[in-house]
């Protein structure tokens, strides 16, 4: 919540187009339609806010400063007062592309404080705070997942889910208007429900809340079709085992998955044709799909093979330089990971990333120890984790298939966020290196990292308000 | 051990608040005007050609120039130069050699101590055509690491004053700073967590 405060108004990534989606959607009852090019992307009243809070000066520009003075308060407060139209926006935008479930969800939040007369900067705020709820129940799903995967670490869960959650990058997005925060929400609930699942068997209202999470994830991101076919090589595991210990139970849980899986995206796929009027087709997915080039470069799968490799890995001497960056796994996802913020236009200072990779590796040699020491049980759970295994290369294949597609075309795509469905198994890599610490030594370093992970924290907080009021 | 657990949590807590104080004022990486952060290369610049950038912030006490260029891949050395002019005046000047991709920086002289507004241009001055990475909307990234150091002692009560205009602040000029009090609460409470949870 003290990102949410902290933030000056619409200085996280893309927030402006989320807000005007919202704002469309509870004004007008329908979403905004990236087919809309002559409809403004703001409304009237969102534009006076922007230009209230000059933002088109300070987005992205390091030396730009919000207004602060009491004379700059006293025109912003006549820009914000005027009864400016609200419904004459959300135009084709940045946000425009993506399905409803998440704004729908705050626009009930919109509605709430448009009906006590907030003001567009108020209404931001009340839309914050609703994603700071959706990124504290994101929190708790990983706890629990956690604690179903390491049953015998008690420690592991709160640690793993605690550091998640104070991660100044978590805490940064998790507290903006941005459908990324629903869509870590979900997908913690999903490793949660199948790690359930794994525990104590797929029942029926296990399938029906699975098959449910599948489905709003698909209604809130595209990104989050990555971890689908972990997924769904999850359901077929899960299944195969009740088959195999008598198939008495395997009934209920398989008419379950049917039957919710029909109603569930029978009922998106009406509400999107009918009410929402849009397509539920990804956004790009035509070109995934044929391979026509919406952009300059021509696309092959040899070229998209070669982009994959040097996004993740380092570039081999025979490969045609296609990355702009030495290491991207290093520049964008570490680094953005740990913590770039505003319009990515700031960051911490350079020698700090070092250490937390130093950090790393440190605990990646205990996350090793505690596979060696329980080596016998991972073998009995192979299943289990190749279904992991699957859903981070769904989501890194995905990442790097669609920013292939954009980087032939000009521009670029590829953010630290987009690895946030991901967030539980970093949890649990966290609460594995417990483990790995030992019975003893164990609390020592679960206390070091939630402090540790905390001061980066506070650190970006504070980097927040020398960059914005310094 | 429940007191040993918690000598180790307010050691820990007291260097790593200092730190996260340290590092906040050790000024963060800083991009031109308008803002670009190396997304994709964006234009090559051949053998004797130049690369012109106008109304660039040159900020306070900037003495390199960070840029991510590139040879196409091919085990080149190439050499850049840069120039930065207000007008008619050299405000900063200077040149590096470079070999195949990666952050190249280029130390720059003379140093300012305020901020400038200038062109700056990137010149080819070896015999190998290199790209220069930025974002397609913005141009490209050119960043000044260590510049715009500033000391929280000299800002702390101004920050309160600015942090309440044009937003949602219930508590005016405490806000931000209850905001913080805020995120230090959540990170003691956690610690709480963890060591009640080690002694069950």
């Amino acid at each position: 919540m003290a990102w949410a405060v902290v933030t000056p108004p619409f200085h996280a990534p893309d927030e402006p187009s989320h807000f005007a989606y919202v704002q469309r959607l509870a004004e007008t009852g329908r979403p905004p339609s990236p087919s809309e090019l002559s409809r403004p992307g703001w409304s009237s009243a969102q534009a006076a806010a922007l230009r209230a809070v000059r933002f088109p000066s300070v987005r992205a520009n390091p030396r730009g400063k919000p207004p602060w003075t009491l004379l700059d308060q006293r025109r912003a407060d006549l820009e914000l007062s005027r009864r400016l139209a609200q419904n004459d926006g959300g135009g084709a935008d940045a946000a425009s592309t993506y399905p409803p479930l998440y704004y729908s969800i705050e626009s009930v939040g919109y509605l709430a404080s448009d009906a006590l007369g907030a003001n567009v900067i108020e209404q931001l705020t009340v839309l914050r705070l609703i994603s700071c709820l959706l990124t504290s129940l994101t929190t708790l799903f990983i706890f629990f997942f956690i604690r179903e995967l390491l049953p015998g670490t008690p420690l592991a869960a709160p640690v793993g889910a605690l550091s998640v959650g104070l991660l100044p990058y978590v805490g940064f997005i998790g507290s903006s208007v941005n459908n990324d925060v629903l869509m870590m929400t979900l997908s913690a609930a999903l490793f949660w429900l199948l790690a359930r699942s794994w525990r104590r068997g797929l029942t029926a209202g296990a399938a029906v809340w699975i098959v449910a999470v599948l489905v709003a994830g698909w209604a809130t991101k595209p990104i989050f079709l990555g971890l689908v076919p972990g997924a769904l090589l999850a359901i077929v595991f899960l299944l195969l085992r009740l088959r195999s210990s008598g198939g008495k139970s395997l009934t209920r849980p398989l008419a379950a998955l049917i039957i919710a899986g029909g109603v569930a995206c029978g009922l998106y796929l009406a509400l999107s044709s009918g009410l929402w009027a849009r397509s539920t087709q990804p956004p790009g997915s035509s070109d995934l799909v044929s391979g026509s080039a919406s952009g300059q470069a021509q696309k092959s799968l040899t070229g998209f093979l070669s982009y994959l490799w040097q996004y993740w890995l380092p570039r081999l001497p025979f490969m045609t330089d296609q990355v702009a960056e030495p290491y991207p796994l290093w520049e964008t996802m570490f680094k953005g990971f740990i913590g770039r913020f505003g319009w990515l236009e700031y960051q911490f200072p350079a020698w700090l990333y070092s250490v937390v990779l130093l950090c790393w590796v440190g605990l990646t040699a205990l996350i090793a120890r505690a596979l060696v020491v329980g080596r016998a049980a991972l073998r009995s759970r192979a299943g289990e984790l190749l279904v992991y295994v699957t859903m981070t290369a769904g989501v890194a294949g995905l990442i790097s298939l669609v920013g292939y597609q954009l980087r032939t075309g000009g521009a670029s795509f590829e953010q630290a966020r987009y690895l946030f469905p991901l967030l539980a198994l970093f949890g649990a890599l966290i609460g594995l290196a417990v483990r790995g610490a030992g019975q003893q030594l164990a609390p020592y370093l679960g206390i070091a990292i939630v402090i540790g992970t905390g001061a980066l924290d506070i650190g970006g907080l504070l980097m927040t308000l020398g960059r914005f009021y310094a | 051990m429940a007191k040993l657990t918690l000598f180790a949590a307010s050691l820990v807590a007291v260097l790593a608040l200092a730190a996260a104080v340290w590092l906040s004022t050790d000024g963060p990486d800083t991009p031109s005007s308008p803002g670009a952060l190396p997304q994709n290369f964006i234009a090559g610049i051949g053998p004797g050609q130049r690369l012109c950038i106008a109304d660039q912030i040159i900020p306070p006490g900037a003495a390199r120039i960070e840029m991510t260029l590139s040879t196409y891949g091919r085990p080149l050395v190439a050499a850049i130069a840069v120039t930065g002019r207000a007008g008619d005046k050299l405000v900063l000047a200077g040149s590096r050699r470079f070999r195949e991709a990666q952050n190249v920086v280029v130390p720059v002289a003379p140093t300012a101590n305020r901020e400038q507004l200038a062109t700056i241009c990137l010149s080819n001055i070896g015999h190998a055509e290199f790209q220069i990475a930025g974002s397609s909307t913005s141009g490209p990234s050119l960043r000044y690491p260590g510049a715009t150091q500033f000391s929280w002692t000299d800002i702390a009560g101004e920050i309160g004053e600015r942090f309440q205009r044009v937003r949602v602040a219930p508590f005016g000029a405490a806000t931000a700073w209850l905001a913080l009090a805020l995120a230090l609460a959540a990170i003691a409470l956690s610690v709480g967590i963890v060591i009640r949870t080690a002694r069950q």
